[in-house]
């Protein structure tokens, strides 16, 4: 490895970590409201923020060790950490923790954690390797090549049932694919074919999982079953209206009308509490946020670096398109959060861990230029 | 630059916008959609959530309190605590309901069955008290809550209970003057508005629109005096105990301001439930039992026909010997025979066949229009619910004989306050005035104009024959007597009618006195009803309207100086604290006569000691002597008092009566 030379340091894109900051702190803040919820005779107070805060400086921690090393030294582990995550993943069902009907966890006593986090990295690294192999479009062969090596983890993943990270697994793969460009055949065929495959996808959900979806084209259907979450979550934040109702204010969160208000639905609690406005400013932050991993992509100095940034773009790009506009009430109710707002344990550590990737992408974008 | 690599950049610029318009179509919907949400629907949405947020609460206002002319409470209103339930937030019905079933000593099953019910709200218990309350808060059972509600106490037990009437589990009045001054007595509903969570529960953190100052009942305050109330119930329980009596009454009317101070009925009924208040005596006989007052109605004949200028008081008639076959349809008898007697000796002696030639003399028409001038056959007007009218029959069904009868009480059905008030207007030198129990003309739906029925000289020479009845000799009321005073009165003793027909072996005893005898101040009329073996109403009726009078008249301080040193040996009333003494213990004994609150100006008692005590018994008997504790700590029981027990009461006025609480124990 090579010393750390001041000239890295001063190549720090501090812009992202100024919107990282700021999302992140965005997200403390709207937990502490998100927290709350009347009593009788007050208000009291879950102690999620102070877990995310927690969390968010173990985090801060990974994403600064993250840094310390060329990111090309990942294209060492990125076989490897698979080949484990596949025997994690396939550990879950024999000795696997089951939590709210679904087995992800695995306990290993003095720490328990979910094998799917390692699929996401796993994923990144490998599709980042193969994609970057050689330039030009994928065809048929290269195609396989990455969904064979990326589609078990993801696969294994949605049985546990995590319907949410497979998904995110498999949209970052998507993303990595396009961004490397298919074939005109390639893309011809399947432009055809996967209109056809996606509704097949029906026959494979779970009735809960249909229920959703029929949901979202109707949430008067079931308007305290399936429709609750997406109609109360319209009420919040619709009742926030242009300027909304002020910080702590938000009713539909503190009289706990809205569901899951401090994970997946905490952007909820946001634009009920700070309005349109509120709303529009944390969208143009995420844009910002986005542009800038789409930059580190466009700018990285090799195509694996490329190929790491562009991932992490789609991971992110993915999540928020995917949460916001289930908590609009435009797309299901799929068990995705939003990053640095919803609260998370894990996705915190790494959503932070993706972004040490890509700041450890962005921060060498001139070193070897020449090479 | 090649033409492949121009084209190949220009294909990838192409790819990228068309990648940069898809990933922007997809943001864009986001901000559309948030706009149309926040922006258009924001307003219908905001509303939305207020409902759901908002629910809407009512409570009542206190029910306001019944005091006497004095101010001491006949009625109030006391905070009860009454046990809830919502059943689909009880997690365990089962150990509830045990835990539950031990507090309030009833079956397990039965609170099961309401803690497993569907409805969204049952009472689990009403009105428990003050340990049941701290044990069900003590056992926290979620989905069990404890709420205030009011109850209504009387702290004079059967005091005016038949007056007063009683209120419905709601606090809603049922009976009596409750009932009639409900629209008055009971609190206004309040709306306020309160948060509500999503699991329904509410939330009193900022309470809106709570105006419950403003919701509270008015007070009504009634012309009875309880001391004089309890003079009255005393001596007419006397009466009907001593005569192995069915029922009576007793009506004490202050008569310049046609106020009633005493409204008696036995049996008592106390309205605060439980096992002395048998519903039956709730019965409001002064103003539900329609009787034939029989001799009594001999002044207001005599009055009509003096008014009329029929007779003349020394006009005579021939009373045949105590027997006078009435134009052979029957015969109407004297109790003695008398030959010519004037007018005056007929009220006297109480002849019926004087009376019914003085009736024939005045003739039917006459007779009828003044019987309906003294308000026979119609309600009174006193706020009293289902009044009754009694039983006047028109004139064309009248015939001979009904026109004798009528003339001495026998053929009309009239309630004791009807007679009150015909009488009154006698005492009240032939003006009309309607008799009131509400001391507030506001309040009063009884108040009307005066009207003159007789000249005032009509009026006192009837005032004089009615002297004559108590202080001359033989007069059928001279057991009404009292030393230093003079008295008038007229007795009535009525052969009851039998439900098949025609006179019985049962009477009806009354007694109506003036105090003094002419321009009186006081009229107190008492009935006793199926009196054994005794029945004359001088006998039976007027020893107590003497007994009333003694004791009102010391009461009031208008009993003459050498009277009064005569009935020092023996109080006016026990004291509250004393226990019974005094003219009746065997009464009082027997009956469990209410002993009356006390104005703290005739009582010499002690405070009591209240250490110990239920807060709202402490209360209760405090409230009883007009004082206002004020309240330390917190808790169920009083822990400790001052001023201490055994200090003089007339002490007491010059500082605050304080209690401190504890917890129950």
């Amino acid at each position: 490895m090579t010393p750390v030379d001041r000239r890295l340091f001063t190549h720090i894109n501090w812009p992202l970590l100024l919107v990282l900051g700021c999302l992140f702190g965005i997200g403390v803040l709207n937990l502490y409201s998100a927290s709350g919820f009347r009593m009788g005779d007050g208000v009291s107070l879950n102690p999620y923020y102070q877990k995310q805060c927690i969390w968010g400086v173990a985090g801060f921690i990974c994403m600064v060790a993250l840094t310390f090393f060329d990111y090309r030294y990942l294209k060492h582990i990125a076989w490897p950490l698979l080949a484990v995550t596949i025997v994690l993943l396939a550990l879950v069902p024999v000795m696997g923790k089951t939590v709210y009907g679904a087995k992800r966890w695995l306990d290993f006593g003095l720490f328990s954690f979910q094998p799917s986090e390692f699929a996401k990295f796993a994923t990144l690294l490998v599709g980042a390797l193969m994609l970057s192999k050689d330039s030009g479009r994928l065809g048929w062969l290269g195609l396989f090549g990455v969904l064979a090596a990326a589609l078990p983890p993801a696969a294994m993943v949605i049985v546990q049932p995590d319907l949410g990270s497979g998904l995110n697994i498999l949209l970052l793969l998507c993303g990595m694919i396009l961004y490397r460009g298919l074939a005109g055949r390639v893309f011809k065929v399947l432009l055809l074919v996967v209109p056809i495959v996606i509704p097949c996808g029906w026959f494979f959900l779970k009735p809960y999982q249909k229920l959703r979806i029929l949901t979202l084209f109707n949430p008067e259907r079931d308007p305290l079953g399936s429709g609750y979450h997406i109609i109360q979550s319209q009420i919040a934040i619709g009742s926030g209206q242009m300027w909304g109702k002020g910080f702590l204010e938000g009713t539909q969160s503190q009289l706990r009308f809205l569901p899951e208000k401090h994970t997946d639905f905490a952007v909820a609690v946001f634009a009920e509490e700070w309005g349109f406005v509120g709303g529009v400013v944390l969208v143009a932050l995420f844009c910002i946020f986005l542009y800038m991993l789409a930059c580190t992509a466009r700018d990285a100095k090799d195509r694996f670096g490329s190929f790491l940034a562009a991932g992490v773009f789609f991971y992110f790009f993915w999540q928020i398109l995917i949460n916001m506009g289930m908590v609009l009430g435009i797309m299901p109710v799929v068990g995705i959060p939003l990053p640095f707002i919803s609260y998370g344990g894990s996705a915190t550590i790494v959503n932070f861990c993706l972004i040490g990737i890509a700041l450890n992408v962005s921060m060498r974008r001139f070193v070897f230029k020449k090479t | 630059m090649s033409r492949a690599q121009k084209q190949i950049r220009d294909f990838s610029r192409m790819r990228l916008m068309v990648v940069g318009g898809v990933f922007f179509l997809f943001w864009a919907s986001l901000w559309v959609r948030a706009g149309f949400l926040q922006i258009v629907q924001g307003p219908q949405l905001a509303e939305q959530a207020l409902r759901q947020h908002m629910a809407s609460e009512y409570d009542r206002g206190k029910r306001g309190v019944i005091l006497d002319r004095n101010g001491q409470l006949l009625a109030k209103s006391v905070e009860f605590m009454a046990v809830s339930a919502v059943p689909k937030e009880v997690k365990n019905p089962e150990e509830a309901s045990s835990a539950l079933s031990k507090v309030f000593g009833v079956p397990q099953k039965d609170i099961q069955r309401k803690l497993t019910s569907h409805s969204n709200f049952v009472y689990l218990a009403r009105r428990v008290n003050d340990r049941a309350a701290a044990q069900v808060k003590a056992l926290n059972i979620p989905g069990v809550t404890l709420a205030t509600e009011y109850g209504r106490s009387y702290p004079n037990k059967q005091m005016a209970g038949q007056l007063l009437g009683f209120v419905g589990y709601d606090d809603q009045g049922l009976e009596g003057l409750e009932k009639y001054f409900e629209p008055m007595l009971a609190g206004k509903k309040a709306k306020y508005v309160v948060q509500r969570d999503a699991s329904g529960r509410r939330l009193y953190l900022d309470a809106q629109g709570r105006e419950m100052a403003n919701a509270d009942g008015s007070d009504v305050r009634l012309t009875i005096d309880a001391q004089i109330q309890f003079f009255a119930e005393e001596a007419l329980a006397k009466a009907v105990v001593d005569n192995k009596a069915k029922a009576g009454t007793c009506i004490v009317v202050h008569v310049k301001s046609a106020e009633i101070l005493a409204w008696a009925n036995y049996p008592f009924f106390n309205p605060n439930g439980g096992s002395d208040s048998d519903p039956k005596a709730a019965r409001n006989r002064l103003a539900l039992d329609v009787l034939e007052p029989g001799s009594t109605m001999k002044p207001i004949l005599i009055a009509a026909a003096l008014q009329e200028k029929v007779v003349r008081p020394d006009t005579t008639y021939n009373c045949e010997k105590g027997q006078w076959n009435f134009q052979n349809i029957a015969t109407i008898r004297d109790t003695h025979p008398y030959d010519v007697l004037p007018v005056n000796k007929i009220l006297r002696w109480s002849s019926n066949i004087g009376a019914a030639k003085i009736g024939m003399d005045l003739g039917a028409p006459k007779l009828h229009a003044y019987f309906e001038k003294v308000g026979f056959g119609q309600p009174t007007g006193l706020p009293l619910p289902g009044e009754a009218k009694g039983l006047l029959r028109p004139l064309s069904a009248w015939s001979k004989l009904d026109l004798a009868t009528n003339s001495f009480g026998q053929g009309i059905g009239v309630t004791p306050v009807q007679l009150a008030q015909a009488f009154h207007i006698i005492a009240n030198n032939g003006v009309r005035k309607p008799l009131r129990l509400v001391l507030d003309p506001v309040q009063d739906s009884a108040y009307w104009p005066e009207t003159r029925v007789f000249d005032p000289q009509v009026a006192r020479t009837v005032q004089q024959m009615m002297r004559e009845v108590v202080e001359e000799e033989k007069g059928t009321g001279v057991k009404a007597h009292i030393d230093g005073l003079e008295l008038g009165g007229k007795t009535g003793t009525a052969q009851k009618a039998k439900a098949t027909g025609g006179y019985g072996d049962k009477y009806l005893a009354d007694f109506v006195g003036f105090i003094p005898a002419v321009d009186p101040e006081y009229m107190i009329l008492v009935m006793v009803d199926e009196p054994e073996p005794n029945h004359y109403g001088g006998v039976v009726a007027a020893p107590a309207v003497r007994e009333v009078a003694i004791k009102s008249l010391s009461y009031l301080g208008r009993m003459p100086e050498s009277v009064k040193l005569a009935q020092e040996q023996r109080p006016a009333a026990p004291a509250h604290a004393q226990g019974p003494t005094g003219t009746a213990p065997d009464v009082a004994e027997v009956l469990g006569v209410a002993f009356p609150p006390m104005n703290l100006s005739v009582n010499g008692a002690e405070v009591p000691n209240l250490v110990g005590l239920p807060l709202r018994k402490a209360s209760e008997i405090l409230a009883s002597k007009g004082v206002v504790p004020s309240l330390k700590g917190s808790g169920l029981v009083v822990g400790k008092q001052n001023p201490a027990a055994g200090t003089p009461w007339n002490a007491v006025e010059k500082e605050p009566f304080t209690l401190w609480l504890a917890k129950a124990s």
